[in-house]
């Protein structure tokens, strides 16, 4: 009999409030969807934004040190042979203007990278790593074909002479990371050393974060830098954004679980007078709660079950959020849940929906039944 | 001391409610009401509007603590009952009738006697004969699966009456049960519910302010300066 009250109380069509329990669970499938989106997509440009700097741009980790071409290749090489070490390969950044069709200048670099280094970087068109031009971005386009760029080279009469060549663009590339591709012009070292000379190069490395020791060891302690350190401002930004972020997160919670416990008294602040029947009919106030306890569960269960629903649903849908996302703020984004997050929300939500409905039918049972019955709303 | 002939026994009965203006003293409504109903005996309690009747009901129903004085019913001292006991004496013992007709409002007709038949320990089955038999009984077989708000006033109060009847109780308690029905109405209850009564031999305390009704009951008392006198 208790069951089938509850659920009368909860979603059965005779319940005449049944557009709160509606309403109630509904706003919890809401608040849950926006709790696991929320959660999700902070995840996701945290591991984001640290795989795509370890991706392209200062590496698992790199030298301090600058080398030849040559010098710096073979130790490359040496490095490659390092336990942990999955690839090391020598590359220079060189910053440039350039200028577009409209006579604009654009602050970018160009990146010197033997095309053997295995950087997750796509062909669109044409041939990224030739010896008869520079490869652009697809968000580079509109510089044009040849691109007219302005190099800083060393001078006889001053250090640094401003010199500006148009080069043919041999093909179009994309990677996931929109700020890399924005500023960055891919170009082999032989062709850059045709134009400007060879100039001082870096070793990038991706490897294992164990294999530090074998790495200092074979380039010196004070010539080897992490992800971590060369980034040390961006890192403690991205610490404390997700502080942040904890904080807007645990806000959303609570509003969640005001929101629950506000409404699972409110559920049995609406059948108050039918406790008061159920009382003179002689139903026994040790088990009233019962029934609400298990009224808000199920009201509650039904708003996970819809939040979790409108979750997988967003999931589905999010491939082509994806792609406005990856077009729109260059970031490849992606979204997953740890099911112990989502069971702990679940169990914190139906949890707090039974301690409502105790709490607010505990309450009522100890006021006169006279006085449910003569007045209106007591919760 | 109860004997076996008394279904109701209130022994100096007090209630006082707090003032309503700060200063004041007590309000007293009830001054050491005694009172004996024998078995199967049906007494009508009048008196103006704010003479204590309601309360004095409540009292003797259980609904409402007396500042002193005992409640025995049936031969059992409700004081000395603890909230399980009490709820089974509710169940088994006791029907109510209000003036305001409470239903369950999201139950049928049907589901509202029934509920009560199975609060007291009836099987589904034995409840669902009890309860369509009792609806029969006050016309209202054909609206057996009506809720509340799809039902008259003279018609929810007759399933009132059927839900308070369903277990065969005691002893009946009934607050003004005519009291927001049209005169119609109200003889067609009057008769139904004197009717019933008689026929389970079930005890009847009623309160109204109507004294035609009060004066078809066995007994009449009248609760004057808060005191009870017999008579009118």
């Amino acid at each position: 009999m208790i069951l089938r009250l509850a659920w009368r109380y909860a979603f059965s069509k005779a319940n005449r409030h049944r557009g709160v329990s509606i309403r109630i669970a509904v706003g919890l499938g809401i608040g849950i969807l926006a709790i696991l989106v929320t959660v999700s997509f902070m995840q996701a440009l945290q591991n984001a934004q640290f795989d795509h700097l370890r991706t392209y741009e200062s590496f698992d980790f790199h030298s301090v040190q600058r080398y030849s071409l040559e010098d710096g290749r073979a130790l490359a090489k040496e490095l490659e042979g390092l336990s942990g070490v999955k690839e090391a390969f020598v590359y220079q950044d060189l910053p440039v203007l350039v200028v577009d069709p409209t006579g604009e200048n654009h602050p970018m670099r160009i990146r010197a990278i033997d095309a053997g280094a295995t950087l997750p970087i796509h062909p669109i068109a044409g041939e990224l790593f030739t010896a008869e031009g520079v490869a652009l971005s697809y968000r580079n386009r509109f510089l044009g074909n040849p691109v007219t760029i302005t190099f800083l080279r060393s001078g006889k009469q001053v250090t640094q002479v401003p010199t500006q060549r148009s080069i043919p663009v041999t093909g179009i590339y994309a990677t996931e990371y929109g700020p890399f591709d924005s500023a960055t012009i891919l170009v082999t070292p032989e062709y850059l050393a045709s134009l400007i000379g060879s100039g001082a190069y870096s070793i990038g490395i991706h490897a294992s974060d164990r294999s530090i020791r074998n790495i200092e060891k074979q380039l010196s302690p004070y010539d080897v830098i992490s992800y971590k350190e060369a980034n040390q401002s961006l890192y403690q930004a991205m610490e404390l954004e997700q502080k942040m972020m904890t904080l807007l997160l645990f806000l959303l919670i609570l509003v969640i679980i005001v929101h629950v416990h506000v409404s699972s008294k409110r559920l049995v602040g609406s059948k108050q007078r039918e406790i008061a029947l159920l009382r003179t009919l002689g139903f026994q106030e040790k088990k009233m709660p019962h029934i609400f306890v298990l009224q808000g569960l199920i009201v509650a269960l039904i708003g996970c079950v819809l939040g979790l629903a409108l979750t997988g649903l967003f999931f589905l849908l999010y491939p082509m959020l994806r792609v406005y996302i990856l077009s729109n703020l260059g970031l490849d984004l992606t979204l997953a849940l740890r099911s112990g997050e989502v069971g702990f929300l679940c169990v914190l939500i139906l949890a707090l929906a039974a301690f409502g409905a105790y709490t607010g039918s505990r309450r009522l049972l100890h006021v006169d039944i006279m006085e449910i019955l003569g007045h209106g709303e007591l919760l | 001391m109860a004997n076996s002939f008394e279904c109701v026994h209130l022994s100096s009965i007090t209630k006082s409610f707090p003032a309503t203006q700060a200063g004041d003293s007590r309000l007293m409504i009830l001054e050491g009401i005694s009172l004996v109903i024998k078995h199967g005996q049906s007494v009508a309690i009048v008196g103006k509007s704010g003479s204590g009747k309601s309360t004095l009901l409540e009292i003797a129903a259980g609904l409402l603590e007396a500042d002193s004085g005992t409640v025995m019913l049936d031969g059992v001292l409700l004081h000395d009952l603890d909230d399980r006991k009490k709820a089974i004496f509710r169940a088994q013992k006791m029907g109510f009738i209000f003036q305001a007709s409470y239903m369950l409002a999201d139950f049928t007709a049907l589901e509202n006697v029934k509920i009560a038949a199975l609060i007291a320990g009836s099987s589904p089955q034995e409840a669902h004969v009890a309860a369509t038999d009792l609806l029969h009984r006050v016309g209202l077989e054909k609206r057996l699966h009506h809720t509340s708000d799809k039902l008259s006033g003279g018609e929810r109060q007759r399933v009132v009456i059927a839900r308070s009847l369903v277990n065969n109780p005691a002893i009946i308690f009934a607050d003004e049960p005519t009291g927001n029905l049209d005169e119609e109405n109200a003889a067609m209850i009057e008769e139904l519910l004197l009717g019933l009564v008689k026929e389970r031999n079930a005890t009847l305390l009623l309160v109204t302010h109507n004294p035609q009704f009060a004066s078809k009951l066995d007994r009449v008392l009248t609760l004057r300066e808060r005191t009870l006198v017999e008579g009118m």
